[in-house]
C-alpha cells in the first residue's frame, strides 16, 4: 500500500513537471512534436514530448549534458554557472521556478511568447 | 451558449497556462503530502506556501488560527490548555522534530520552548488535536504537534533572514546541501506589561544529516525568560524568571525487519519566584513565598517498531523505553529543601491495525500499555497507563468521507508534581473517553468541507486545593466540541479558509464555553504574496464574557530567487482579544483591577531574506 503511493506521489510529481515542458517546449520551437535527450526522467508518458537517446536527433536538452542544441536546466546553480542555457525550472526557497533566458532564445531562433514575459531575464 | 464557450475557453487556457502548472507542482510536490497521517481527530496541515504566506515565524503565529490557540499563562508560557496554576500545567502535549519525540517526561509540556522558536529551519508543519498523530504509536494525545524540517536538495544553499519590529528582532541562517541541513537563530522580544518584563532571549540550533540509511538529528535552544507575574497576587512580582537549556541528539535508520528510533538529550533547567507578599499558592494553609528549582536531566528513548503490509491490512507494532534521569536537583519551597523524583522510567508496548473489510470502509484499532516507574530517594511508586482508540472510516464515494472514533486516555501526573511538597501522596492517574465524529467533502481541487463533532470526560484531572495541594478532582469534567471549517481553492494554492469552532466545558471552575471564528486568505500575484487573517475569540465564563476581535495582515515582496522583504502587522485591532489576569490587594483584602494583556500584541514587523 505504502509503495503504491509513493510510486503514485513520484509519477504525479513527474507528470506535473512534464506537463510544464509539453506546454512550455511546443511553444518555444513552434512544433507539435519536441524531440528530448534527458538523463534525469527515465519514463514518461507524453503525446507532445518524444525521448530520443542522443544529443544529435534532439531539440532540446534537459539537463546538464554536453551537447550543442538548446540546453534547458534542472538546477539552480548549474542555471547561473551555465550562461548558454535558455532557461531552467528548479526549486528555489521552496517554490518551483521557471526562468527562460531572451538573448539565449533569439540566439536558436526560438519563438518568444508573450506569455512567457514574466519568466524573462 | 457562446458565453458559455468563452467562459470555457478561458477556464481552459487558464488551467493550462505556465503559472497555473507551476501552482500545480507546488501544491502536489508539498512535502506534507509525503508526511500528513489519518486522523480521527481535529487537524491541521500547514504547508510550506501556507507558513510562507503568513509569513508565520514563530510557532505561536499558527496556533493562533487553530483550536489550539496561543494563551499564554501568568508564568509567560505558551499554555493553551492548562487548568491548574503550577507553571508547566500540561503532560498532554507532544512535539516532534521530523520523527523524533523532542517530548520529555521532565518537561511534559515543550510548547512554551517552541513557541518563540524561530520556524526558519520549518518546511510545513502539522497540528492534531485530540487524536493519535504518531504513524508509529497510537497514544492519542490532547495536543500533537510535528515540526518537519526543510529538505536540503529543496533548500540548498545559504539563506539569511532578518526582523526588526517594535517587540522583537531575530536573527537567523540556515545552509543546506545534498543530504545535510543547518540552521541558526536568535530571538529577542521585548516586552512590558504594566511595567511587568515578559522579555524573552531564546538561541536555536538545528541540524540534520543523512548518510546511507541512518539519520541524525541535533537540536538545542537555550531559552531565558522574565516569568511575568510568577507568584504575584499583586501585580508587583519580586522575582520572577525560567531559563532552560536543551540539547537532543537524534538518530533514526529503517532496517529491512524494524524501524530504529533513539534520542539522547541532555536538560538544564532553572526557575525561580520570589514574593513578599504571598497568596496564590498555599501549602498546608501556608502561602508560598518563594519556589526555587534547578535540575540537570539526562533522557533517552528508545524505540523499535515494525510495519506489516498486505493488500487490505496494515499493522505496525513495537515498543518504546523511556529514561528520564535526573543527574543533579536543587528544588526548595519556602527555602525548605525537598527530593522529589530523582529518575522515571516509561515501558510502553503498542500495536495499531488498518484493516479494509469493505472496498470503502477501514476499520482501525490501536492499543498501548505503559508502565510508569517513579523513583525518589526513599520511595518509587508505579503507574499503569492504558490507551484504547477504536474508528471506522467510511467513505461514501471519493468526495464524500465519515468517520467515528472512540479514544479512551490515561495520563499521569506531571514530574514535578509527583513527589512535590505541595502534592497529595495518592495521585491517581488521568482517564477521558473522548467520542469523536468528522465528515470531509472535497470537490476535486475546488472547495473542502469539514465538520468535526467531539464529546469528552474526563476523570481525576489534576486541580489545585489550597488545602491539600495537588489532587484529582472528584467531579468529572465535560466537553463538547463542534469545529466547522470551509476551504476555497481559488487555484491549486491560493485559498481563503473560514473556521468557527465551540468548546462547551461542564466542571471546568466558571469557565462555560470557548468560541472561535477565523477566515484566512492567502494569495499570490505575480511577485506579491498577500494574506489576511481576521479571527474572533469569545470565552463566556459564569461571571461575564472575554472576547475580541483581531486582524492580521501581510504582504510580501519577491524581487528574485535571491531577495525578498515582508511586513506584517500583527494584531492591528484595538478590539483584539486580551487575556484577563487576576490581582489581590493584600493589605486592603480586595480584588484590584485585573491586568489585561493580548497574547499578541500590535506589532509591525518587517522581515528580510536574503539567499546565496
Amino acid at each position: 500500500m505504502k509503495k503504491l503511493i509513493i510510486l503514485f506521489f513520484i509519477i504525479f510529481v513527474n507528470a506535473n513537471e512534464i506537463e510544464l515542458f509539453e506546454s512550455l517546449f511546443p511553444q518555444l520551437f513552434q512544433k507539435k512534436e519536441i524531440k528530448i535527450y534527458t538523463y534525469k526522467y527515465a519514463k514518461f508518458n507524453s503525446s507532445v514530448l518524444k525521448k530520443v537517446n542522443n544529443c544529435q536527433s534532439a531539440d532540446i536538452v534537459l539537463g546538464e549534458i554536453k551537447c550543442d542544441k538548446p540546453k534547458f536546466l534542472l538546477n539552480y546553480y548549474n542555471f547561473k554557472k551555465d550562461k548558454k542555457a535558455i532557461g531552467a525550472f528548479y526549486w528555489r526557497k521552496g517554490r518551483p521556478q521557471l526562468r527562460l533566458r531572451k538573448e539565449n532564445i533569439l540566439y536558436y531562433n526560438l519563438h518568444l511568447s508573450k506569455a512567457f514575459s514574466e519568466y524573462l531575464e | 451558449m457562446r458565453v458559455l464557450i468563452g467562459l470555457f475557453f478561458v477556464f481552459s487556457l487558464y488551467a493550462n497556462s505556465l503559472d497555473s502548472i507551476l501552482n500545480k507542482i507546488e501544491f502536489s510536490d508539498d512535502l506534507s503530502n509525503q508526511t500528513k497521517q489519518e486522523s480521527g481527530g481535529i487537524s491541521y496541515i500547514i504547508t510550506r506556501y501556507q507558513l510562507d504566506m503568513m509569513q508565520a515565524k514563530y510557532l505561536k503565529d499558527i496556533l493562533k488560527t487553530t483550536v489550539v490557540s496561543n494563551g499564554s499563562n501568568r508564568y509567560n508560557l505558551l499554555d493553551p490548555v492548562s487548568l491548574i496554576i503550577t507553571p508547566f500545567g500540561n503532560n498532554n502535549i507532544k512535539i516532534y522534530i521530523d520523527d523524533y519525540e523532542i517530548t520529555s517526561i521532565y518537561s511534559e509540556n515543550p510548547i512554551y520552548l517552541f513557541s518563540n522558536l524561530r520556524l526558519d529551519f520549518v518546511d510545513h508543519i502539522e497540528v492534531y488535536y485530540f487524536s493519535s498523530a504518531d504513524k508509529y504509536f497510537s497514544e492519542p494525545m490532547y495536543i500533537t504537534i510535528k515540526l518537519y524540517s526543510k529538505n536540503p536538495k529543496r533548500d540548498s544553499g545559504l539563506n539569511l533572514f532578518t526582523t526588526f519590529s517594535s517587540k522583537y528582532t531575530a536573527q537567523a541562517f540556515n545552509y543546506a546541501k545534498d543530504n545535510y541541513f543547518i540552521s541558526v537563530s536568535k530571538n529577542n522580544y521585548n516586552q512590558k506589561v504594566n511595567n511587568i518584563s515578559k522579555n524573552s532571549d531564546t538561541y536555536n540550533v538545528f541540524a540534520k544529516m543523512q548518510i546511507g540509511k541512518n539519520n541524525f538529528m541535533f537540536n538545542s535552544i537555550i531559552d531565558k525568560r522574565d516569568a511575568f507575574l510568577g507568584l504575584s497576587m499583586d501585580g508587583k512580582p519580586d522575582k520572577s524568571y525560567i531559563e532552560n537549556k536543551n540539547f537532543y541528539l537524534g538518530y533514526d535508520r529503517n532496517f529491512d525487519i524494524f524501524k530504529l528510533n533513539y534520542i539522547l538529550s541532555y536538560q538544564k533547567n532553572e526557575m525561580e519566584f520570589e514574593e513578599e507578599k504571598p497568596m496564590l499558592i498555599y501549602l498546608k494553609n501556608k502561602p508560598i513565598s518563594s519556589v526555587y528549582n534547578k535540575y540537570l536531566s539526562l533522557i533517552q528513548l528508545l524505540k523499535i517498531s515494525k510495519e506489516k503490509e498486505s493488500n487490505k491490512n496494515n499493522l505496525t507494532y513495537g515498543m518504546i523505553f523511556k529514561d528520564s534521569k535526573k543527574l543533579d536537583s536543587t528544588s526548595k519551597i519556602n527555602n525548605q529543601k525537598y527530593d522529589g523524583l530523582t529518575e522515571i522510567l516509561k515501558y510502553t508496548i503498542f500495536a495499531d491495525d488498518k484493516y479494509q473489510y469493505l472496498t470503502n470502509s477501514i476499520f482501525n484499532i490501536g492499543i498501548s500499555y505503559s508502565l510508569y516507574k517513579n523513583i525518589s530517594n526513599d520511595t518509587s511508586t508505579k503507574f499503569n497507563v492504558k490507551n484504547l482508540k477504536i474508528g471506522n472510516t467510511y467513505l461514501y464515494n471519493s468526495q464524500n468521507i465519515f468517520k467515528l472514533f472512540y479514544y479512551h486516555t490515561e495520563t499521569t501526573p506531571p514530574d514535578y508534581v509527583l513527589g512535590g511538597l505541595f502534592t497529595s501522596k495518592d495521585l491517581k492517574v488521568s482517564k477521558a473517553d473522548n467520542y469523536i465524529l468528522s465528515y470531509k467533502n472535497n470537490l476535486k481541487n475546488d472547495y473542502l468541507f469539514e465538520l468535526y463533532l467531539l464529546y469528552s470526560n474526563s476523570k481525576d484531572l489534576l486541580i489545585f486545593n489550597g488545602q491539600e495541594g495537588i489532587v484529582n478532582n472528584s467531579e468529572n469534567v465535560y466537553a463538547k466540541i463542534i469545529d466547522i471549517r470551509f476551504t476555497k481553492y481559488y487555484n491549486y494554492i491560493n485559498s481563503a479558509v473560514l473556521e468557527y469552532f465551540k468548546v462547551f466545558f461542564d466542571n471546568v471552575y466558571n469557565l462555560k464555553s470557548h468560541e472561535k471564528f477565523t477566515i484566512l486568505n492567502t494569495h499570490r500575484y505575480k511577485k506579491f504574496d498577500f494574506f489576511e487573517n481576521i479571527i474572533y475569540k469569545k470565552v463566556t465564563h459564569d461571571d461575564g464574557i472575554n472576547d475580541g476581535l483581531d486582524l492580521d495582515l501581510g504582504i510580501k515582496y519577491n524581487l528574485n530567487d535571491n531577495f525578498a522583504i515582508s511586513l506584517k502587522g500583527e494584531s492591528l485591532l484595538s478590539s483584539r482579544y486580551k487575556e484577563e489576569y487576576f490581582r489581590y490587594d493584600i493589605q486592603n483584602r480586595r480584588f484590584i483591577e485585573p491586568i489585561t494583556s493580548a497574547s499578541t500584541p500590535r506589532n509591525i514587523v518587517l522581515n528580510m531574506e536574503i539567499s546565496f
